[in-house]
C-alpha cells in the first residue's frame, strides 16, 4: 500500500459535512473587515524617522528623497563559512530528539526528547557538543525554546496549562506572571515572551529568571495576533501586534516599526519574524487596494528585513518562506529538503550531512534551530522522509570554518 | 468600497459558503470552530476584496486564507486551551463509526498543525499535491514530506491498532 493510499484509507472516517445551520454572518464579516482596515491605519507617533529605502532584489536602492543624504551605516554583514562538517548531537540513552535553541556561542544547544518509543518529552542540553543536562521525569513536557551563553534555558510547559519556565543551575524556575511562554533570552539574561490577561496574550520581558514581568505597552483595541519574534542583545524584544511589528526598548519605550515605502502601495502589513546580525527579519505583505496580482506573482510583498539604527529596509527574497530564519515568528518553523538558512543577507546551503543518519540522506528532511554569531555552528534537527515509525528524529550539528 | 464591489463580494461569499465550511470542518473537527474560521476568512477577504477580486484565482487564494487562519488558531491553542479549560476542538459528536472518528480527530489534533493541514488537504479535500503546495505556499517535495511526517506521525499516535477505513 502506497502512503496515498494509505493516507485516504486512514483518514476515510473523518470526511463529512459540518453539523448544524450555518452560524457565517456575512454582514458582520463586512462591518469587522471595514474596522479592520481603519485598524490598519491606526499609526502611533513614530519616535523613529524612517530613512526607508526601496529595494529590489536585495540592492539598495535609495530613493530621491534621500539621494542628497549620506549613505546610512550598517552592522557589518556576517562572514560565511568556506566548508562545513555535519554530524549527529550524543544522544544517551534517548533514541530521539528535536532541536530547539542554541545560544549565540554556539556552544549551548537545547532541544527535547522524542517520544519516539513511548517515552516522555524531556528537556535535553548539551554544550560544546555533549550532552551535559537531561530533566528528570518530573519535569517532562518542559520545552525550551531559547539558551544562553552562561546555559540558561527558556520556554514554556505546554502541557493543560501554558506556563512560563527557565532552567538555570540545575533547577527549573516557573516564571511570574501567571500563565504564557518564555520565548527568548539574552547573554545577559533578560528574558522575552508572553503572558494571558484577561484572555488576551501580552508581550513581556523578564529582567532576569526570577524577576517580575514587565508588561509591554500595546496599541488601543488591539487584535488577538501578537507574537514575540524574538530578543536583541540590549534587551530590545521584537514582536508583532496584528498587521504591524513592534521593538519595545530596554528603557520601555514602544516604536512600531514604520512599514517600508513600497511603490505604489498604500496598506503594507509587516510581521516581525527573528533579530539577528543587527537587524529584524520581517514577512511583509503589500494589502493596498489597486489591480490585481496573478498566482504567484509576490509584487511588492516578500521577505524583507529593517536596521532600527538607520531605518533602512531591504527586501532579501519575494517569498518569506523559504530559507529559514532562526527566530520565532510564524513562518520560522518548518523543515527543508535541502536544509538552508538566511546569514545577514546571504543564503548558506548545507551541504554537508551527518555519516551515520537513521535514513539515506535522500529520504532525510531538516529544520535549522541554531546558528552561532560567527556562523561557525549550525544545528537543527533531522527527520526521515519515509513514513517509517522506526526511524527516530535525531539533532544535528553543522560545525564549520 | 462601492456598492457594486460590495455587492460581487457578497454574491461571491453565498456562493462559496458552503464548501468553506465543509473544508473548514475537516480541517478543525469542531462544528464552532468552523464557523468561527469561515467568518474570520471571509472577514479578511473583505478587507482585501478590492485587490483579490479581480485575480485569477480567488478560490485559490480564499483557500490559503483559510488554512492559515486555521493554522493561526492552532498557535493561539496553546493558551486558549488553558483558558476554556478543554481544547476548543474537541470532537464532533456523530452517528455510526464515532469511535474510529474520536480517536482519530484526537490522534490527528496531536500532529504538528501544518502537517495535519496537508493530510487534510490531499485525503479529506482530495485536492493533488501541487494545489496543496500552492495553497501552503511551499515546494511539492515540502508537500510529500510533510505528508510522510504526518502519517508517521499518527503511526506513532495510534500505535499498532489502526482504525483504517473505519475497520480495526
Amino acid at each position: 500500500m502506497t502512503d496515498d493510499e494509505y493516507g485516504a484509507l486512514l483518514l476515510a472516517p473523518l470526511a463529512g459535512d459540518p453539523p448544524g445551520p450555518s452560524r457565517v454572518d456575512v454582514s458582520k464579516a463586512m462591518r469587522d473587515g471595514r474596522r479592520r482596515r481603519r485598524w490598519l491605519r491606526w499609526s502611533p507617533p513614530a519616535t523613529l524617522t524612517a530613512v526607508v529605502a526601496a529595494l529590489i532584489t536585495g540592492n539598495l536602492l535609495l530613493g530621491p528623497a534621500q539621494l542628497h543624504r549620506p549613505q546610512p551605516v550598517l552592522p557589518p554583514e556576517p562572514k560565511l563559512p568556506q566548508s562545513c562538517t555535519a554530524a549527529l548531537l550524543p544522544l544517551g540513552r534517548w533514541k530521539g530528539a528535536e532541536l530547539e535553541g542554541g545560544d549565540s556561542t554556539g556552544r549551548w544547544l537545547v532541544g527535547v526528547s522524542d517520544p519516539f518509543d513511548g517515552g516522555d518529552n524531556r528537556m535535553l542540553v548539551w554544550h560544546d557538543g555533549k550532552l551535559v543536562v537531561e530533566a528528570p521525569k518530573q519535569y517532562a513536557g518542559i520545552w525550551m525554546n531559547d539558551i544562553n551563553s552562561s546555559g540558561i534555558a527558556v520556554g514554556w510547559r505546554a502541557a493543560g496549562n501554558g506556563l512560563p519556565f527557565a532552567y538555570r543551575d540545575g533547577r527549573f524556575i516557573q516564571l511570574k506572571g501567571g500563565g504564557g511562554k518564555a520565548v527568548a533570552i539574552t547573554d545577559a539574561g533578560v528574558v522575552a515572551g508572553l503572558i494571558i490577561r484577561d484572555g488576551r496574550p501580552l508581550p513581556v520581558r523578564w529582567s532576569y529568571p526570577g524577576a517580575e514581568p514587565e508588561l509591554l505597552a500595546m496599541p488601543p483595541d488591539p487584535p488577538l495576533e501578537v507574537e514575540v519574534a524574538g530578543i536583541a542583545p540590549d534587551g530590545t524584544v521584537v514582536g508583532r501586534v496584528g498587521n504591524n511589528s513592534y521593538q519595545w526598548l530596554p528603557d520601555g519605550t514602544a516604536r512600531r516599526i514604520p512599514p517600508p515605502s513600497l511603490p505604489g502601495a498604500s496598506r503594507v502589513a509587516t510581521m516581525a519574524q527573528m533579530v539577528r546580525f543587527g537587524w529584524i527579519y520581517a514577512a511583509v505583505e503589500d494589502d493596498s487596494p489597486g489591480p490585481s496580482r496573478g498566482p504567484g506573482d509576490p509584487g511588492n510583498s516578500g521577505l524583507y528585513r529593517f536596521e532600527p539604527g538607520s531605518g533602512t529596509w531591504q527586501r532579501l527574497a519575494g517569498n518569506s518562506i523559504g530559507p529559514q530564519l532562526i527566530g520565532n515568528g510564524t513562518l520560522t518553523r518548518y523543515m527543508q529538503d535541502e536544509p538552508s538558512l538566511w546569514v545577514g543577507r546571504q543564503v548558506l546551503k548545507l551541504s554537508a550531512r551527518p555519516a551515520s543518519l537513521p535514513a539515506s540522506a535522500a529520504e532525510t528532511g531538516y529544520e535549522i534551530r541554531a546558528v552561532s554569531d560567527d556562523v561557525q555552528v549550525l544545528a537543527g534537527t533531522a527527520l526521515s522522509n519515509r513514513a517509517d515509525p522506526a526511524v527516530p528524529i535525531v539533532p544535528v550539528i553543522w560545525r564549520c570554518r | 468600497m462601492d456598492d457594486r464591489s460590495d455587492a460581487a463580494y457578497v454574491a461571491y461569499v453565498h456562493g462559496r459558503v458552503p464548501a468553506l465550511r465543509r473544508i473548514a470542518y475537516l480541517l478543525c473537527g469542531d462544528g464552532h470552530q468552523t464557523d468561527d474560521l469561515v467568518q474570520e476568512t471571509i472577514t479578511k477577504l473583505y478587507a482585501r476584496w478590492p485587490r483579490i477580486s479581480g485575480m485569477d484565482n480567488v478560490d485559490a487564494y480564499v483557500h490559503t486564507m483559510l488554512v492559515r487562519a486555521f493554522l493561526d488558531e492552532k498557535r493561539r491553542g496553546w493558551w486558549r486551551v488553558r483558558l476554556l479549560g478543554s481544547p476548543p476542538d474537541s470532537p464532533a459528536d456523530a452517528p455510526g463509526g464515532a469511535e474510529d472518528r474520536t480517536v482519530l480527530r484526537a490522534a490527528l489534533a496531536k500532529v504538528p498543525p501544518r502537517q495535519q493541514a496537508v493530510l487534510v488537504l490531499r485525503f479529506l479535500c482530495d485536492l493533488p499535491v501541487a494545489d496543496v503546495a500552492r495553497i501552503l505556499n511551499c515546494s511539492d517535495g515540502t508537500v510529500k514530506s510533510q505528508t510522510s511526517h504526518g502519517l508517521a506521525a499518527l503511526r506513532r499516535i495510534l500505535g499498532p491498532e489502526l482504525p483504517v477505513g473505519g475497520a480495526r
